[in-house]
């Protein structure tokens, strides 16, 4: 069965073809929400929304990019509208808890190099946080990540290259501490 | 290290951030069967503000969005033409021997561009509110986008507040931008003026656009 036919058997209710269609892509959604919250729980619920809303709009996909594509753009949204919650909640406890610091560092005070980058990636602005680990943990291209994203894909190369250099100064520090 | 070396390391070093485990196949598909069957009641909220929304598209709505966007554009040319020394005109600040890049006019110039971002921002989101094309206002998100993360990676802005709320808007231009290729930009349209609800975000937006006539904020700290 091809894409097309698998989407036109999903649009008319096709249980079966749902299921593939999900077994098809769930990875892939999976496995970037992780990378972006680092939380199994909340990838769920990201991975779980996601199809929610494919499922729902998939009438309104008309083919311009791949489905995959399509549904990262989705994906995308639901992890931008959840971590933003997760941020004010956080927030809120902080503000409760009379802690001083906002950011949300977890990890050892002397972190090894990976450590470090992990810890310099979370520090990242979103969108270069976004388009880094797209990029340079998951292995999308550019032109991939700019669909999915609504950016040019000179902008998601400027944004690799920014949060790059970011990272760099991190390394840098780190190999002189 | 050269930067080339560094830039190859990166994705090695990387891959093994959050790491993530076998995807929960069936337990995710079993959670989204569920909720197809018995989907939550929506919200009564929404179709409110879409009432709402489209008295806001009246001719004095998108008056006032002109009105907001040609004032802070006023606002921004008054500051600035106070700033700039021009021929012999006294300084109107306190000139340093380093050519006057003092404390106080980094905090002034910095208010400023806080001030004229906030507020072309603001003008953006009543736009996004009124349910103004979409495709119009992703040029201007793209480019409060890029303006949003100069701000947030100056040292000069020490709010957090000011910080967190830019963090937020940061986000919401990310969607805004992306909106017009989205396959349906009124669901997410509808997603995105109910985040901004939930959020608060017009009125801390507003509390946040510090006052033209006021002396700049103690908030922006130095360089």
């Amino acid at each position: 069965m091809d894409q097309l036919e698998l989407i036109d058997r999903v649009r008319a209710g096709d249980p079966e073809a749902e299921r593939r269609l999900y077994d098809a892509n769930v990875d892939r959604v999976y496995r970037l929400a992780y990378r972006m919250t680092g939380d199994s729980d909340r990838a769920a619920d990201y991975t779980q929304d996601t199809f929610i809303r494919v499922f729902k709009h998939l009438d309104g996909f008309r083919g311009d990019a791949a489905l995959s594509t399509w549904i990262t753009s989705i994906m995308i949204s639901v992890i931008y509208n959840g971590q933003r919650k997760v941020k004010r909640l956080r927030e809120r406890e902080t503000e409760l808890g009379g802690a001083s610091d906002v950011a949300i560092p977890t990890r050892s005070p002397d972190p090894d190099l990976k450590e470090r980058l992990a810890s310099a990636v979370d520090a990242l602005p979103d969108g270069y946080r976004t388009v880094f680990v797209m990029h340079d943990v998951e292995g999308y291209t550019h032109q991939e990540i700019g669909t999915a994203l609504g950016i040019q894909e000179g902008t998601s190369k400027a944004q690799l290259s920014r949060a790059r250099a970011k990272l760099r100064l991190a390394l840098a520090a780190f190999a002189g501490d | 290290m050269m930067d080339d070396q560094q830039d190859e390391m990166l994705p090695g070093l990387a891959a093994e951030y959050h790491q993530p485990p076998a995807t929960p196949r069936e337990e995710i598909w079993a959670r989204i069967q569920a909720q197809r069957a018995d989907p939550p009641v929506d919200s009564p909220v929404l179709p409110f503000r879409h009432r709402a929304v489209g008295r806001l598209r009246s001719p004095a709505a998108r008056a006032l969005i002109w009105v907001t966007g040609v004032a802070a554009l006023l606002a921004t040319g008054i500051g600035l033409g106070r700033l700039i020394p021009l021929g012999s005109d006294p300084a109107p600040v306190a000139v340093t021997a380093d050519g006057g890049a003092t404390p106080d006019r980094v905090a002034n110039v910095m208010g400023m561009a806080v001030r004229q971002y906030l507020s072309r921002t603001e003008t953006l989101l009543v736009g996004v509110r009124a349910g103004d094309e979409s495709s119009q206002f992703a040029g201007m998100a793209r480019d409060l986008l890029g303006m949003t993360r100069l701000l947030l990676d100056s040292e000069s802005l020490t709010d957090t507040a000011t910080r967190t709320l830019l963090e937020d808007l940061e986000l919401l231009l990310t969607q805004l931008v992306v909106l017009p290729s989205t396959q349906n930009p009124d669901q997410e349209r509808s997603l995105i003026t109910a985040g901004m609800a939930d959020q608060n975000l017009m009125a801390r937006l507003r509390n946040a656009i510090p006052s033209p006539l006021g002396s700049a904020p103690a908030v922006y700290g130095e360089l």
